[in-house]
């Protein structure tokens, strides 16, 4: 769209309109959201605002009503080749250099089934904020109940911190979602942030899938072998 | 039997843990073991450390049972015993990477274990394995008879994996995938068997194919969520009610850790 104060082909970092583009995260401080109050207004303004429905590149890039500029500019940031999507190398990239967090890229694909609900590995802007946003919360769950900062947290913090989440676990999946995330293999019974990171898109994940499937009061579900299977394997195999 | 998990009565239990004479009527008929059967033993049943070692003045001496220790006791107490017949390549690739003779080895030391006569099998795999056929004593580490099931299955897949590598390639594709698993009992839904290929997809446009290590990787998980789910399908209808506790607990030991 005409007006828009940068080059039109790419959108390469310097021409970010806050300066330096605001991380997933940063460690203990929350973001500063500022929603769109009127987000029909047309293209430019005069701070070169990323808007909804702009174009950058010839892709029209949707944001949901309310998408908070951080999480906007944060896209735009690690859509490196500028198509409009973040596929999983580039989520991948950035998670390591904004949040210094190494994730495989079975993980990323994770993350990405769990928020797409789909399996083709791409985040659009569509999903993109709902990441950014639980991405930033969990964050700062981990930090609130990681008291000494040693950047790790016990089982009964991470009971905590997943209740607060909303997820309850009972005392045999906490000790067997400990015994998977502990680094040192279950003896030390502590868990490090990137793996915490891990075990809430597990436990979200498998809950999500769960309660979908739920049609009973009584927090049963009646699987099929082949429903079962389905619901599983994405999670198991990213 | 019922169709909603196999043709046959896939085994629960692990295969046995030495060679069955073709006549014997649990084989599968044309599946080969990569080795020989052991030399027949003719002392007592027991086969573990410390056998051979000239404790017991009974014993005759057999070359062929040799676990490669030059004799003498090691002041250790017994550890867990191999299971009766046991080849010893097997017991030979435990001992070489149980270096401080616990009687128990972690992922790692599998890994390293099961190079010689298979392959390096990637650490999920390894983890896979050590799972299915965990020591109910420590779920973190392997024993000897877990360790000698466990190489005894892996021979009965790779014969398998083998038989529809028809070229040869070191690969199979979906329809082998298919035939492979259900060659070990397994009927794979179309709708499962798709979502599993897809994971293997590189989306190079190429035809999706799975190497051994894949292929164990993929067929583990098949068969232990396969037979968790027939532990909880008591009456054999092909469905099962689950808790959101019993859900979690099912799956969560089959994730892939970090």
């Amino acid at each position: 769209m005409s007006g828009y104060p940068h080059n039109p082909s790419g959108y390469g970092a310097p021409a970010q309109p806050y300066g330096a583009p605001q991380p997933l995260a940063v460690y203990g401080a929350p973001p500063q959201t500022k929603p769109q109050k009127d987000y029909h207004k047309p293209s430019s303004s005069p701070y070169g605002i990323p808007q909804r429905d702009e174009y950058y590149g010839s892709v029209p890039v949707t944001f949901p009503p309310g998408t908070e500029t951080n999480a906007m500019s944060c896209f735009y940031t690690i859509d490196k080749d500028s198509d409009g999507i973040i596929d999983d190398k580039e989520l991948q990239k950035a998670l390591l250099s904004y949040n210094d967090q190494s994730f495989s890229i079975p993980t990323v694909r994770l993350l990405m089934y769990v928020f797409t609900k789909t399996n083709t590995r791409k985040i659009g802007p569509k999903d993109f904020p709902q990441v950014f946003r639980t991405l930033q919360s969990w964050r700062g769950t981990f930090v609130k109940f990681d008291i000494d900062d040693s950047r790790m947290i016990d089982a009964n913090a991470l009971r905590d911190a997943l209740t607060s989440l909303g997820f309850v676990v009972s005392p045999v999946v906490l000790d067997l979602l400990m015994s998977k995330f502990d680094k040192t293999g279950g003896k030390n019974k502590t868990i490090e942030y990137d793996n915490f990171v891990v075990c809430c898109l597990i436990v979200k994940g498998l809950t999500e899938k769960f309660m979908e499937n739920e049609t009973s009061y009584y927090g049963q579900v009646t699987f099929s072998y082949e429903a079962f299977m389905l619901t599983i394997l994405p999670v198991l195999i990213a | 039997m019922s169709s909603y998990y196999g043709h046959n009565t896939a085994p629960s239990a692990p295969p046995e843990p030495h060679p069955q004479p073709a006549s014997h009527p649990g084989s599968q008929p044309g599946v080969g073991y990569p080795y020989q059967q052991p030399p027949v033993q003719s002392q007592q049943p027991a086969y573990g450390y410390n056998n051979n070692y000239g404790h017991n003045q009974n014993q005759t001496q057999n070359p062929n049972s040799s676990i490669g220790f030059g004799g003498g006791q090691y002041g250790y107490p017994p550890a867990p015993s191999f299971p009766p017949g046991t080849h010893p390549e097997v017991i030979r690739s435990f001992q070489m990477v149980d270096l401080d003779r616990s009687g128990f080895i972690d992922a790692k030391e599998l890994q390293q274990a099961l190079i010689s006569a298979y392959q390096k099998f990637s650490i999920r795999t390894i983890r896979l394995l050590m799972f299915q056929f965990r020591n109910p004593l420590d779920p973190f580490r392997t024993g000897p008879k877990e360790f000698a099931d466990l190489w005894s299955c892996l021979g009965q897949w790779r014969a398998i994996f083998e038989r529809f590598d028809r070229d040869r390639s070191g690969k199979i594709d979906a329809a082998e995938l298919r035939d492979a698993l259900y060659s070990l009992g397994y009927a794979v839904p179309p709708s499962v068997l798709q979502l599993l290929i897809s994971k293997y997809d590189d989306q190079s446009g190429r035809r999706v194919e799975l190497s051994f290590d894949s292929f164990v990787e993929c067929g583990m998980i098949v068969k232990g969520l396969t037979e968790k789910f027939k532990e909880k399908d008591t009456r054999y209808t092909g469905s099962a009610t689950l808790s959101y506790e019993t859900f979690m607990t099912m799956v969560i030991p089959f994730l892939a850790a970090e």
